[in-house]
């Protein structure tokens, strides 16, 4: 699998982007697909570089693999900031605070809906989030 | 197989040694050849250089030998002279001494000469024509003079080429001691006068005061050359006598004769005017000629007139000239005494024969050594040519060997690949693998494999036991899901004002949709029809849990929009995997046959009304259930579903279905679509839903035909009986609670 | 990212044109804060948007927030294909009553 490292900032989402298009354009993969997944791309990658590190200085590696098969893209999120299950929602924290506080709802809530699956683990240190989108 | 592995190496590593044992051998024939060529060109060559550099050697050698005979030779030619000017002048002291003291010697008689004494050695007096013979001093001083006349004899008899030898005293006598007396009488017995005082010798002494070779003249008596020498005597500043003597060339012939050396070499004597005193050669241009002597100065080869004039300066040396037409070597010397040359001469080819032996000698060693080295030459290419044999011979063998050795655990290989089954490791490597190169690579790769797919049937046939036990499983959840939804027959039967069917066929084992009927109370039927996102078994449980949650909440009598909302707010929760539903909920009022409904994101509901199926446009658009996140649901002034209220009529009927209905697809990627639904159901023969579901799903199987379901396809149809038709009713069981 | 006001009396008409993503948001934020302070009703344009992030979402429902809170409206049009399938997943154009 192809993978770039790049500091964990906003500044270097273009980058990500465009690793991750290149991949998917050598199969001609339809443009609201595409889409989708640039944004699940950025919601994900943002989120790292919002909350994985804090203030500190982190890097962030991001794969990605085009399947057959289903013709199907897999990219894997990699950091190894604070341990983060960005799939789990606090379930007894109903209240209006709890709610809008919780970061990246919006973001998860986008790529949960839109990606074909979404899987997270923690290992030897990382938090590894992975989707899965067919093209 | 067509043509083994061995025999290829074997063919490849024949045909390299092939092409180097030829490459190889050719060159060394070709260098060979080579070699000799140029072996004989230096040869030739080296010969050519021999021939000339021995040649001129050879030249150099003999023309040296040839000076020093010629050197020699003049040297005893000259002794000759010299020993005869000698004599004369110790004969001329002796003379000089008797006739400056005349007291002291007696006079002798000389006889006259007589014919007795012929062909003896004897002492003679004789008068010149103008003597006065009766002189008492003349006679007085023969008589003194006579007394020499031993010595005379010695001089004479001692030489042997003297003729003569004689003192002439001015008065007009000489004593001369020869052999010849007879010579000196006439036929008539008169004694012949002896006019010395005219003799060249004679004349020539007197003139030069000294000792005087005459030039060569011929003696008409004997009719030979004679060489005659002067030598003077004075007494008190006047010529007293002359002593003189001469010698026969003839006899010097001999001398000069023995220096010839070869057929090819000649001698020749000349005088000091260049005349030929005497010449081996019987004709050219230094023969002699009959008449007399011949003038080389007059020659007209200029050359040898050069020559010549060297020679008679004196000096010793050699040259090659052209005489008679031929390259000739001349070596001369002089005869200082007489001031004459000796010339040697001797043709180039004979100078030549010497070197020219010997360089034949030598080419003859160089053809036999070349010779030599072309058979050598052969015999190296013979031997080059059986050596390429041999080392091809070799190599096809070696060749053979090795592509076998090469190839041996490849048929090793091949032979237990064969073997294996996969039902246990049969692949081993063994010795003839352990190659230490790419073959044991290989070998052990295999062995590898043969291990992991004994270890994959393996785990393969345990896999095939797993997933028949979970297919096993699943046909069993298969049929607790069916078996939770409500089927029709021994709940609503017969004795109701409606009818009801329903159908569910899942896309996999378990599929995500479902419908559900359920009296709330007496006077209310609930009807729902579910989708939820997602096929198989996540979808099957999540499915499970809203239908269980729908059921919960309408069965507390709140309105079918109520239901969905706290429905919603409770799947939102926990749903970590994000999926959601699609609901349609109608509950139908039995008593006013008056529905209400609500619909989250579901498919629009299907009325049938006096004989006609429409579409209920939905009021607004709805979102699923467990759709949206919660903050924007926070934002919401009510949760985004749908509801409404329809007013029905006996005979009325309802179809609700989910989008696999719509979404069927054909071979060709066609949908079934709306509007295709809704023309089927419009076409449909009967809108009693157990007639119409299968008649639909017919329909449908025949639109999709061998395409395979991609959803869950799932109907619920209603029917409100006509009062007609309600069975049983007259009786009055109805309304027993 | 760029933005084009049009004034209609009390309506302020936003042309956007770009992508709406993490980077621009935040600008995009104090721009919309200014707007609402400015308008009792604010139309946002999308014609010029093909992209949309949850960041983008973000800055909108504040907006919204900001708007129905003071008693105002906000409202969108134009909105493209892609823009869209976003909106609805969100419930954004259910929020706003985008159609049907």
């Amino acid at each position: 699998m192809e993978s770039i490292v790049v500091p964990a900032k906003t500044d270097y989402l273009d980058q990500v982007t465009e690793f991750v298009d290149e991949r998917l354009e050598t199969r001609d993969c339809p443009a609201s697909t595409q889409m989708q997944v640039e944004l699940a791309v950025e919601e994900i990658f943002v989120n790292i570089a919002s909350y994985a590190y804090d203030s500190a200085d982190g890097e962030a590696e991001v794969r990605c693999e085009v399947l057959e098969e289903p013709l199907r893209v897999v990219i894997r999120f990699l950091d190894h900031g604070k341990p983060y299950d960005p799939l789990a929602r606090a379930e007894a924290d109903t209240s209006k605070e709890g709610l809008l506080s919780r970061v990246g709802g919006l973001g998860i809530h986008l790529v949960k809906k839109t990606m074909d699956d979404v899987q997270y683990a923690y290992e030897d240190g990382k938090n590894i989030l992975t989707i899965q989108k067919r093209l | 197989m067509k043509i083994s592995l061995s025999t290829k190496l074997f063919q490849i590593m024949i045909a390299l040694v092939a092409v180097a044992v030829i490459l190889f051998a050719g060159a060394g024939i070709f260098q060979v050849y080579r070699f000799a060529g140029i072996m004989g060109e230096t040869n030739r060559e080296q010969n050519a250089v021999i021939m000339d550099t021995m040649s001129e050697s050879m030249e150099e050698v003999a023309a040296d030998s040839y000076r020093k005979y010629v050197v020699a030779e003049a040297k005893l030619l000259d002794g000759e002279f010299w020993t005869m000017r000698h004599d004369l002048e110790v004969l001329a002291r002796q003379v000089q001494e008797i006739l400056e003291h005349p007291a002291r010697y007696t006079p002798v008689d000389v006889p006259r000469p007589s014919l007795e004494n012929a062909g003896k050695l004897t002492v003679q007096l004789i008068y010149s024509d103008r003597a006065d013979q009766t002189d008492r001093e003349l006679n007085e001083q023969i008589g003194r003079v006579g007394t020499l006349g031993s010595t005379i004899l010695e001089i004479v008899g001692g030489s042997d080429t003297l003729l003569d030898c004689m003192v002439s005293l001015p008065g007009g006598a000489t004593v001369i001691v020869d052999r010849t007396p007879e010579a000196k009488i006439g036929p008539n017995g008169e004694y012949l006068p002896l006019n010395a005082w005219r003799r060249p010798w004679y004349a020539g002494a007197a003139t030069h005061g000294e000792p005087y070779f005459s030039p060569v003249n011929r003696d008409n008596y004997h009719n030979t050359y004679e060489v005659m020498a002067g030598v003077p005597v004075y007494v008190n500043g006047e010529l007293a006598a002359v002593c003189g003597s001469s010698i026969q060339m003839n006899s010097l012939e001999g001398i000069v004769s023995d220096a010839q050396l070869g057929e090819n070499s000649h001698t020749c004597l000349i005088n000091e005017t260049g005349g030929i005193i005497y010449s081996s050669w019987t004709d050219g241009e230094l023969g002699m000629p009959d008449g007399g002597l011949k003038s080389l100065r007059e020659s007209s080869n200029a050359e040898l007139v050069a020559l010549v004039n060297e020679a008679l300066t004196g000096k010793t040396g050699f040259s090659r000239l052209l005489l008679n037409g031929e390259e000739t070597y001349i070596a001369y010397a002089p005869l200082p005494t007489v001031g004459w040359a000796q010339l040697l001469t001797v043709s180039r080819e004979e100078l030549n024969q010497t070197a020219l032996l010997l360089t034949r000698q030598t080419d003859e060693v160089m053809q036999e050594s070349m010779e030599a080295l072309r058979l050598n030459q052969i015999d190296t290419n013979i031997r080059t040519v059986l050596a390429a044999l041999l080392l091809l011979a070799l190599a096809a063998f070696a060749s053979k060997l090795f592509a076998n050795r090469l190839v041996r655990p490849i048929k090793r290989m091949t032979q237990q690949v064969s073997e294996m089954q996969g039902d246990d490791v049969t692949f081993h490597v063994d010795d003839i693998l352990r190659t230490g190169d790419e073959i044991e690579v290989l070998a052990c790769s295999i062995e590898e494999m043969d291990a992991k797919l004994h270890r994959y049937i393996r785990e393969n046939s345990a896999m095939t036991a797993e997933k028949e036990r979970i297919s096993t499983e699943l046909s069993l959840a298969t049929r607790i899901q069916s078996d939770m939804m409500p089927s029709v027959f021994p709940k609503f039967t017969g004795a109701e004002e409606f009818s009801i069917d329903a159908l569910m066929h899942p896309a996999k084992e378990v599929g995500g949709d479902f419908y559900d009927f359920f009296r709330i109370d007496d006077d209310h039927l609930a009807l729902v029809t579910a989708d939820v996102s997602g096929k198989g078994v996540g979808a099957a449980l999540f499915m499970m849990i809203s239908k269980t949650l729908l059921k919960n909440e309408a069965m507390h009598g709140k309105a079918p929009v109520e239901v969905l909302r706290e429905v919603n707010a409770q799947l939102s929760e926990s749903n970590k995997e994000g999926m959601f539903v699609t609901v349609w909920l109608g509950i139908l009022d039995l008593s006013t046959l008056k529905l209400s409904y609500a619909d989250a994101g579901h498919e629009k509901l299907l009325l049938c009304h006096e004989g006609k199926w429409r579409y209920i446009e939905k009021p607004r658009r709805s979102a699923a259930l467990a759709m949206l996140p919660p903050d924007m649901l926070e934002l919401m002034p009510t949760p985004p579903f749908a509801e409404g209220e329809l007013q029905l009529s006996p005979g009325d009927a309802l179809l609700q279905y989910t989008d696999g209905v719509t979404e069927a697809t054909n071979a060709q990627s066609e949908l079934f679509g709306e509007e295709r639904l809704l023309d089927t159901l419009n076409r449909a023969p009967s809108n009693e839903p157990t007639e119409l579901l299968p008649y639909l799903r017919g329909e449908i199987d025949a639109f999709v035909q061998d395409a395979e379901q991609f959803d869950d396809i799932t109907m619920l149809g209603v029917r409100l009986k006509k009062q007609s038709e309600h069975t049983g009713n007259e009786t009055g069981e109805e309304t027993q609670k | 990212m760029n933005v084009k006001l049009i004034k209609k009396g009390n309506v302020g008409e936003v042309l956007l044109d770009g992508r709406i993503d993490a980077k621009v948001t935040p600008e995009l934020e104090q721009y919309f804060q200014k707007i609402a302070e400015q308008f009792d009703k604010v139309v946002l344009d999308f014609d010029g948007v093909p992209y949309i992030s949850s960041a983008g979402l973000r800055a909108l429902r504040n907006l919204y927030v900001t708007m129905s809170r003071k008693g105002g409206s906000f409202s969108v049009r134009n909105v493209r294909k892609d823009v869209m399938d976003v909106f609805n997943v969100t419930g954004f154009g259910m929020l706003l009553n985008l159609g049907m």
